[in-house]
C-alpha cells in the first residue's frame, strides 16, 4: 500500500497529467472509439490531447476558471469524457449527472453543486438544463455536443462544443503561449484538488454529492489495474452512466492510469451489437446486464431445431461439471478436458461469440448479488467472470475475488490498500485510500458515513466466510425479523426468485410480520416468449401478468424458492407464504427503483399499503389504483384487481443436526 | 450531424415572402360518378409544413395521389418548380423532387432498414448495371457514398438499433420511421407524407413530430402531410387547407382555420380550445 500512495505522489497524480504522459508515451494508440455513421471512428491519445486542450482552453476563455463547477449531462459520448479531464485541467470539478433523471432532479443536483456550466450531450438534456436554469442562479454557460434541433434556440449562453474548441482556436491563434500555460495550470494541480463530485442516487432522501479527489481515484484505479494486471491493450465498452462512479472509474480514471482505449457505443440501444463488434478484453456489468443475456439466449434456444438444442444442453451439462475447475486451473482428467474443447468448438465459442465476450480477459459483476446459476453459466463458459464489491464513497474498491478463488456467493477479499472489518452491528465498514473527502454541503452525512479515524460504513451486512472472503447478506437497515424472532433477509429471498429468468423483480415483506409474503413482476420477454411459444395471447404486461397459467408458473416458481430456503436452517422460517403478481412493472420514473434499477423498498410499502394488507389478512384478491408517471412526464392511472395465492411451503427437514447446532 | 442538403439559410416563411413550390389550381378528380375532388386550388410554399385535413373521405390521399402523380385529375394543373403539368407519373414526381411515405406502411418487408432506406437512393445511382453487377471500383465508390448518406439518415431518425433487422419483423412506429428515412434518402424538394403519426402511441407520435419538425428545419425540406390528430397538425404546420367532402372549406394558418365556422361544423365538432 505504501508503495502505492508514493506512486500516486510523483508527477503523475492527477487524471490531466496521465493525459500528458499518455499522450507523450503512446501518442499514436486509441485512446477511445466512438460509433458513428456505422463506423467505429478511432481518436489516439495524441488526438485526444489535442481536442481536451482546445475544449478546456475554450472553456477558460468563456470565463471558467479553478474550483468552478461544469455539470456533465448525457450518454457515453467521447466529449463528454473529455469534458472530465478538460474542465479537471484546469481545475475545475465536473459533475455527471444521469441523463435521464428528470428536470427537478437535475435541478437539485445543479443547483446543490452551484455549477457554472453544464456541457450537454443533446437537445434532449439542453432542453431540460434550460428549463431549470432559472432555479439555478449559478449557471451562465450551456454547451451542447449534438447540435440537431438547436439551431433556432438563443445563442446568447448556449455554445456548441465546436464553438468552444473554436473559441480555443481563435484564442491560440492570437496567443500561442496559451497552449504552455495550460500545461503549467495542469502541473499546479495536486493529488489532493477535488477531481468529481458524484452524486450517488440514494434509495432515500435527497442525492448526496461524494466528493473524490484525484488520489482518490488515480490510487484506486493503479491499485485495481495492477490487481487484474490490466495494461494498455486492453479494449472496454463504455455504456454505464456516467454519473455513477462505476463508469467514471472504467471508462476514465482506469483507462487514463492504464493507457487503454474505450469504446463508445452508437446508441444505448445497440449496445450488444457494438460489443460483439469490439469484443472487448475487460467488461463489467450489474447482475441485470448479464441477467437479460442469458435470457435472450434461453429464449432463443427455446426456438432453436431440436437438435440445435440438444446439443446446446447437452454440452451445457457437461461445461457445468468441469468449465469452472479448468478455468480455476484445477485438475481435470483428459477425457473431460476434450469434451470441454469440443464443446468450446461447438457450444462455448459461438456463445460467447454473440455476446461479445470472446476476448474477455475479465469480467466483473457488482451491484447486487448475481444468481449462483447466472454466475456459473458464464464461468463454465470459460469466461473469467468474478465479483467485486464497492462503493461510491469507495472510489469502488472494497473487496475483489482474486482469479482461481471464486464463489458465487461471496464477494471476495480487500485488496491492497484496503482494510475491511465487520462492526458489531454486523455492518461491513472499510478504510482505503479511495475514501471520498466528505459530501458536498452536508457535514452530517458526512459524520454519520465516515468516522474521524477515515473508516466509512457501508450500510450493508456482511460476514467473512472462513476462507476470507467477504459475503453481504443485505442493506443493514433491511435486514428483519418475523415476529417469532427468526432471521427475514429481504434481498436474500428476492435474489432466489429473480435468478428465474421469468421473474424480472421481486419485492419481500416480512419484518414484525408472522410469515413472509412477496410481490412479484414478470419478465415480458421470457414470460412474453412463452406466451408466443403456448398460444397465449395479452395486449399488456397487466393482462398478461395476471393471467392464471403466469400465476401457476410463479407458483412453482416460489415452491422451488420455498424447497431451497428450507434446505438452509439460518432461512428455513423465512419461506414465502403468499405471493400476488404485480400489475405493473416497476419503474424508476415512478420512483419504485433507483436510477440504477434497485428496489426502493420503503417507498413500495407505502405506495402499495394496501396490497400487503391483502397478502396478510387472507383475501384472495384485492383492486388497486397507481398513479403512474409515462415517459413524457404525463400522469395517468393504472386500475386492476390483483390476485393473491398461496404458495407451497417444506418443512425445514433434513437439516435438524444444524439447525440444531445453530440454536 | 452533417447536413445532407445544403439548407438555404433560414427558409422559415413568417408570411407570403417565401416563393410557391407547388400551387393546385382548379382540379378535379372523379372516379367514375364518385367525385373526389371538385375544384381544389391552394398552394405550398418553399420550406413550409403545409397540412391537409378533414374527415374521412374528404379526398385528402386523392389530393396526395394527384401530387404525386398516381392519379390524374380531370380539370385543373399543377405546377411544381414553375412547370405547369396536367399528366405526370409517379417515377416523373419522383425524379423532380417529390417524395412520399404511405397512410399502410410500404416497405420491403423482407429487406433490411438499411437495405429499404437504400432503395430510396436508386434514382441517384449513376453507374451503369455492368458496374453495378461486377461491384467494382466505380460502382463500389457510389455506393460506399450513398451507403454514407443513407448512415446519416439512420443518425438522424435513430434507427441504428435496427440497422440490419428486417423490416417486417418491426413495430409499426419504427416501420413508419423506416418509411419516412427511405422518402429523406430521395433528398426531395417537396415531401408527402401521408398520415405520418397513425396507429401510434403518444410517444411515437411526439418522436415523429420532432423527426418531422427536425427534416424541416435541418434540410429546409418543404413537407405537405395528411393527419389526422388535430393536435399534432396544429402545432407543427405553418398552414393547414380543410377539405371536405373534396370541396376546400379553410385554408390558412393553424390559429386561423382553428376559428372559422365551416371547419369547426364540419370537422372539429367543437370550438378548438
Amino acid at each position: 500500500m505504501e508503495g502505492a500512495v508514493a506512486a500516486a505522489a510523483d508527477a503523475f497524480d492527477t487524471l490531466p497529467k496521465l493525459l500528458l504522459r499518455n499522450a507523450r508515451d503512446r501518442g499514436g494508440k486509441p485512446a477511445i472509439r466512438e460509433k458513428s455513421f456505422g463506423i467505429w471512428q478511432t481518436w489516439t491519445w495524441a488526438e485526444v490531447l489535442d481536442e481536451v486542450r482546445r475544449a478546456s482552453i475554450g472553456l477558460e476563455e468563456l470565463g471558467l476558471k479553478r474550483g468552478d463547477r461544469v455539470a456533465v449531462v448525457g450518454q457515453n459520448r467521447p466529449r463528454l469524457y473529455w469534458t472530465f479531464a478538460a474542465v479537471q485541467a484546469f481545475g475545475g470539478v465536473p459533475i455527471p449527472v444521469y441523463a435521464d433523471s428528470v428536470a427537478e432532479e437535475m435541478a437539485f443536483v445543479l443547483d446543490h453543486a452551484e455549477v457554472k456550466a453544464a456541457v450537454c450531450e443533446d437537445q434532449e438534456q439542453v432542453d431540460k438544463v434550460l428549463s431549470i436554469a432559472d432555479q439555478v442562479h449559478s449557471i451562465e454557460l450551456v454547451i451542447y455536443d449534438e447540435p440537431r434541433g438547436l439551431r433556432d434556440y438563443d445563442h446568447t449562453r448556449l455554445k456548441s462544443f465546436e464553438d468552444v474548441q473554436a473559441v480555443a482556436d481563435q484564442a491560440i491563434g492570437r496567443r500561442p503561449e496559451l497552449v504552455g500555460a495550460w500545461e503549467a495550470e495542469i502541473a499546479r494541480g495536486r493529488g489532493g484538488d477535488l477531481a468529481v463530485m458524484l452524486y450517488t442516487s440514494g434509495t432515500t432522501g435527497q442525492p448526496k454529492g461524494v466528493m473524490l479527489t484525484h488520489d482518490n481515484l488515480v490510487i484506486s484505479a493503479r491499485n485495481a489495474n495492477a490487481f487484474d494486471r490490466f495494461t494498455d491493450r486492453e479494449e472496454v465498452i463504455a455504456y454505464l452512466p456516467l454519473a455513477w462512479v462505476g463508469d467514471h472509474m472504467f471508462s476514465y480514471a482506469q483507462s487514463y492510469e492504464a493507457g487503454y482505449c474505450v469504446c463508445c457505443p452508437e446508441s444505448p440501444e445497440t449496445v450488444n451489437d457494438d460489443r460483439r463488434e469490439i469484443a472487448p478484453t475487460y467488461f463489467f456489468a450489474p447482475p441485470r446486464v448479464y441477467e437479460t443475456l442469458l435470457t435472450a439466449i434461453m429464449v432463443r434456444m427455446e426456438d432453436a431445431s431440436a437438435l440445435k438444442r440438444r446439443m446446446f444442453h447437452w454440452l451445457m451439462g457437461h461445461a457445468r461439471k468441469v468449465g469452472e475447475p479448468i478455468l480455476d486451473g484445477k485438475r481435470v482428467g483428459f477425457g473431460d478436458r476434450l469434451l470441454y474443447a469440443l464443446g468450446d468448438f461447438l457450444v462455448y465459442g459461438p456463445l460467447k461469440n454473440r455476446m461479445g465476450f470472446t476476448k474477455i480477459r475479465v469480467a466483473y459483476t457488482a451491484g447486487e448479488a448475481i444468481g449462483p446459476e447466472i454466475f456459473r453459466f458464464y464461468r463454465s463458459l470459460g469466461m473469467n467472470l468474478k465479483q467485486l464489491y464497492g462503493q461510491t464513497e469507495a472510489s469502488v474498491y472494497i473487496t475483489m475475488q482474486p482469479d482461481g478463488t471464486i464463489d458465487a456467493d461471496t464477494v471476495g477479499t480487500p485488496p491492497p490498500g484496503v482494510e475491511v472489518k465487520i462492526a458489531e452491528s454486523g455492518e461491513v465498514m472499510f478504510r482505503s485510500p479511495g475514501v471520498f473527502q466528505a459530501y458536498y454541503k452536508n457535514d452530517e452525512a458526512t459524520r454519520t458515513t465516515k468516522t474521524e479515524e477515515g473508516w466509512v460504513h457501508t450500510g450493508d451486512a456482511g460476514i467473512f466466510t472462513p476462507e476470507g472472503q467477504l459475503k453481504i447478506i443485505d442493506r443493514a437497515k433491511d435486514v428483519g425479523r418475523l415476529s417469532d424472532g427468526s432471521l427475514f433477509a429481504p434481498k436474500y429471498i428476492e435474489n432466489k426468485l429473480k435468478f428465474f429468468p421469468n421473474v424480472k423483480e421481486a419485492v419481500a415483506f416480512g419484518h414484525e410480520r408472522d410469515c413472509v409474503a412477496v410481490f412479484l413482476n414478470i419478465d415480458l420477454i421470457a414470460v412474453g416468449s412463452w406466451a408466443e411459444r403456448n398460444n397465449v395471447s395479452y395486449a399488456s404486461y397487466q393482462e398478461l401478468a395476471a393471467l392464471p397459467r403466469i400465476y401457476e408458473m410463479m407458483a412453482a416458481h416460489v415452491a422451488e424458492v420455498n424447497r431451497s430456503l428450507a434446505a438452509e436452517p439460518m432461512m428455513a422460517a423465512a419461506q414465502i407464504k403468499r405471493f400476488l403478481v404485480l400489475h405493473k412493472e416497476l419503474d424508476a420514473d415512478d420512483g419504485e427503483l433507483t436510477r440504477t434499477q434497485k428496489v426502493r423498498r420503503r417507498f413500495i410499502a407505502e405506495r402499495y399499503q394496501p396490497l400487503i394488507e391483502a397478502l396478510y389478512d387472507g383475501s384472495s384478491e384485492k383492486f388497486v389504483a397507481t398513479e403512474v408517471v409515462f415517459e413524457d412526464g404525463r400522469k395517468g392511472l393504472i386500475e386492476a384487481t390483483v390476485r393473491i395465492e398461496d404458495a407451497e411451503t417444506f418443512p425445514a427437514a433434513g437439516e435438524r443436526p444444524l439447525s440444531e447446532a445453530a440454536e | 450531424m452533417v447536413a445532407m442538403v445544403d439548407s438555404p439559410a433560414d427558409v422559415r416563411p413568417d408570411g407570403a415572402e417565401a416563393p410557391v413550390l407547388l400551387a393546385v389550381q382548379n382540379v378535379s378528380l372523379a372516379f367514375g360518378g364518385v367525385k373526389a375532388i371538385s375544384d381544389i386550388s391552394f398552394d405550398i410554399r418553399e420550406g413550409e409544413i403545409r397540412a391537409i385535413i378533414g374527415p374521412n373521405g374528404a379526398g385528402k390521399t386523392s389530393m396526395l395521389n394527384v401530387i404525386n402523380g398516381f392519379y390524374h385529375p380531370q380539370e385543373g394543373t399543377i405546377t411544381f418548380q414553375g412547370k405547369v403539368r396536367r399528366r405526370m407519373r409517379p417515377y416523373e414526381a419522383a425524379r423532380s423532387g417529390i417524395a412520399r411515405t404511405f397512410q399502410n406502411v410500404a416497405l420491403f418487408r423482407g429487406m433490411t432498414t438499411l437495405d429499404n432506406i437504400m432503395s430510396g437512393r436508386t434514382l441517384m445511382m449513376r453507374k451503369n448495371f455492368f458496374w453495378q453487377a461486377l461491384r467494382l471500383g466505380p460502382a463500389l465508390n457510389e455506393e460506399i457514398e450513398h451507403r454514407r448518406r443513407v448512415e446519416e439518415i439512420i443518425d438522424f431518425l435513430e434507427i441504428e438499433h435496427i440497422r440490419k433487422t428486417p423490416v417486417g419483423k418491426l413495430p409499426y412506429g419504427l416501420q413508419k420511421r423506416v418509411e419516412l428515412g427511405r422518402a429523406l434518402a430521395m433528398e426531395p424538394r417537396l415531401l408527402l407524407l401521408d398520415e405520418p403519426m397513425a396507429g401510434m402511441n403518444l410517444e411515437e407520435k411526439e418522436d415523429m413530430s420532432r423527426f418531422i419538425l427536425d427534416v424541416n428545419q435541418q434540410f429546409g425540406t418543404t413537407i405537405a402531410l395528411i393527419e389526422h390528430d388535430m393536435g399534432v397538425v396544429m402545432d407543427i404546420s405553418d398552414r393547414v387547407v380543410v377539405l371536405d367532402y373534396g370541396k376546400k372549406i379553410g385554408d390558412g394558418p393553424p390559429d386561423v382555420v382553428r376559428a372559422n365556422q365551416d371547419v369547426i361544423d364540419a370537422y372539429l365538432g367543437v370550438p378548438h380550445e
